[in-house]
């Protein structure tokens, strides 16, 4: 063999090593409780109304990671259970940095969930949640986006209707895509854990 | 004679229905707190039968509203379904367990805000005749795992006879 043929197979063999190498360290995604999408969705012509009365859109999302629920404020077992996971969450994370992923409920519900309804309802759990809802149009087209469904009663008479839903928990990465889904029902240890996993695997990509 | 022998009886009956009835596990007990605004929440306990034949949670009543049903949810092609359900069988020699995501007490119209540390008043109502009184605490979380009883029951600590 002459001296180029074998230093292109080092050069091969470097490359291959480095490459493998790399693949080792990055987290094996098949310890998941959640599913994570191979190829995360970006999301788009998101027009949601935020606590404050502002408009909430994709950029929200860019930059940070952000777990959101689909539920409403009526809701007495599944929405404060998993908003109470998701408290602990945030607790478990901000002992990993100083800058834990940000909370999000969207209120699939807005005749009885006001703003300023929903700021009081997210604070209670946790003062750096956010709560959003919008048109029901829009919040549709969101929820379809996130892999969430849900039914409102077609009769809302009477004030006290419940709303069928699928309770999962997804989570947005930096780039203000779907990275993962959650379903019920969800540990503050296990999403803690997914979310480490999910953020080590987007940072080997 | 005749009220030594009815003395007997009642001895008798309320060993009985103490012994082998219905015992709520105190610290399974709690009400969920509420945040400002809310008109619903929901109550969750853990009940014990010892007695031989399946007994039935048929009607709760609380004091902080007056409407409260017994529910359950059922997984509906991946959505959550909430229900009413008439009652809550509590096997024999087993337990109904009334927690998050599953079977529970519902509190609808509720006047004021839950606070963690307030006490509720339930009494329970069973299709054997029995009634259970008790207090439930309020929280915000549910009772950390090892103060949960999820056992056969041995442990009388805490426990409503």
């Amino acid at each position: 063999m002459n001296k180029p043929t074998l230093i292109l197979i080092a050069v091969i063999a470097l490359v291959a090593g480095v490459f493998f190498g790399l693949r080792q360290n990055a987290p094996d995604l098949s310890e998941l409780t959640g599913f994570s999408f191979p190829e995360p969705a970006l999301l788009r012509d998101v027009k949601l109304i935020d606590h404050n009365n502002e408009p909430l859109t994709e950029s929200h999302f860019q930059d940070k990671w952000t777990f959101i629920y689909v539920g409403y404020t009526f809701c007495p077992d599944y929405c404060p259970m998993t908003l109470t996971t998701l408290n602990q969450t945030h607790a478990l994370l901000t002992e990993d940095s100083d800058t834990p992923p940000a909370t999000l409920l969207v209120s699939v519900d807005p005749e009885r969930d006001t703003p300023e309804h929903l700021k009081e309802y997210v604070k209670f759990f946790n003062d750096d949640f956010t709560g959003a809802t919008g048109s029901p149009d829009e919040i549709r087209k969101f929820a379809d986006q996130v892999s969430a469904v849900y039914a409102l009663p077609d009769d809302r008479s009477d004030p006290n209707y419940l709303v069928d839903h699928s309770s999962t928990v997804i989570l947005i990465n930096p780039d203000a895509a779907v990275q993962a889904v959650f379903t019920p029902p969800q540990t503050a240890d296990t999403l803690a854990k997914d979310f480490r996993l999910l953020v080590a695997h987007y940072q080997s990509r | 004679m005749k009220l030594f022998f009815a003395l007997t009886l009642l001895l008798f009956g309320s060993l009985t229905s103490a012994s082998e009835g219905i015992m709520i596990s105190e610290e399974s007990a709690w009400a969920r707190a509420t945040p400002p605004g809310s008109k619903t929440t929901a109550i969750y306990l853990t009940v014990m039968n010892h007695s031989g034949a399946d007994i039935s949670l048929t009607a709760a009543t609380a004091n902080i509203s007056e409407r409260v049903e017994l529910h359950t949810h059922i997984n509906n092609d991946g959505m959550m379904k909430m229900q009413q359900v008439v009652s809550i069988v509590v096997p024999a020699g087993g337990q109904a367990q009334l927690k998050p995501h599953g079977d529970h007490i519902m509190v609808f119209n509720l006047q004021d805000q839950l606070k963690q540390g307030e006490l509720v008043s339930v009494e329970l109502t069973f299709d054997n005749g029995q009634t259970q009184n008790l207090q439930v605490p309020v929280r915000k979380e549910p009772p950390s795992a090892n103060n949960t009883m999820d056992h056969d029951g041995t442990e009388h600590s805490g426990m409503k006879h």
